[in-house]
């Protein structure tokens, strides 16, 4: 079975910034929960206006947020 | 929230599964008579019967042409062979019914607990389950029934055929139990995709 897949770099990303989960739930108007999902990688799908949002947030892009391994 | 009409309908077969139990039970009961004491007055063996003389009954201008119609034969006296290939002439049938409808109300009755209990996976293994009984049920029916029946004629009437097909029914039976798979097959996706939609962020 192969055992590659997207995997969400969000914890990364917020310790490069000092960031903290609760402030980018603010800052992109995503419930806490919503993104620990994500940053768990429990989430099926990302739509792309979130994606939008974090990458404004974060300053970064997509490619630094998703990784594939 | 339940809609009404499910807690009903949850009811109404419940009710039908009990007296579908009571109406196996009493054949079980006449059918161990039969075996073991004799058949009374007013119960028998339905037997269907071919070539019936059928002079003067068609109306003016018409022509029967095939004829069945069907009997209820009485054996005289105790006899366990007959009372055992009728048993298995309409019990398969029955337990069908009656595996079939404890599958409708145990799904009913969790849909009860909501609305999504109703649109689950649970349902759509149940819709599953239901969808095979019925297809397997008819056709162990329709092959047991067409033996037993082709042989209790021989037994009970001076002319029998070598073979009887198995009623219409059973062919409404089956496309129900394919009807069922499909709809198992569309909750299950539905599901599928419900949780894809819920999960996406």
């Amino acid at each position: 079975m192969d055992e590659r897949a997207i995997r969400v770099r969000l914890d990364e990303l917020l310790q490069e910034r000092g960031m903290t989960l609760t402030e980018l739930s603010h800052r992109v108007e995503i419930t806490v929960v919503n993104l620990s999902i994500l940053k768990n990688g429990h989430a099926k799908a990302i739509r792309f206006s979130t994606l939008t949002r974090l990458c404004e947030a974060l300053g970064c892009q997509p490619g630094d947020l998703l990784t594939y391994e | 929230m339940p809609t009404r009409w499910i807690i009903r309908l949850d009811i109404l077969l419940s009710i039908g599964l009990a007296l579908g139990c009571l109406g196996a039970l009493a054949g079980l009961v006449m059918n161990a008579g039969m075996a073991f004491f004799g058949t009374p007055s007013g119960v028998g063996v339905p037997l269907r019967v071919f070539d019936v003389p059928v002079d003067g009954l068609a109306a003016g201008g018409a022509t029967i042409d095939a004829v069945s119609a069907e009997v209820t034969v009485r054996p005289d006296g105790a006899e366990p062979l007959q009372g055992l290939l009728h048993l298995l002439m309409w019990a398969p049938g029955t337990a069908t019914g009656l595996l079939a409808m404890f599958t409708l109300v145990r799904a009913l009755r969790r849909a009860r607990s909501g609305d999504r209990a109703l649109f689950s996976a649970a349902t759509a293994r149940d819709l599953r389950r239901l969808g095979w009984i019925l297809i397997a049920g008819a056709l162990v029916s329709a092959v047991i029934g067409m033996v037993t029946e082709a042989i209790l004629s021989s037994m009970l009437l001076a002319e029998s055929h070598p073979f009887y097909p198995p009623p219409g029914e059973l062919l409404g039976v089956i496309v129900a139990g394919f009807a069922a798979l499909g709809v198992s097959e569309i909750v299950r996706r539905g599901v599928a995709l419900l949780e894809e939609v819920e999960a996406t962020i």
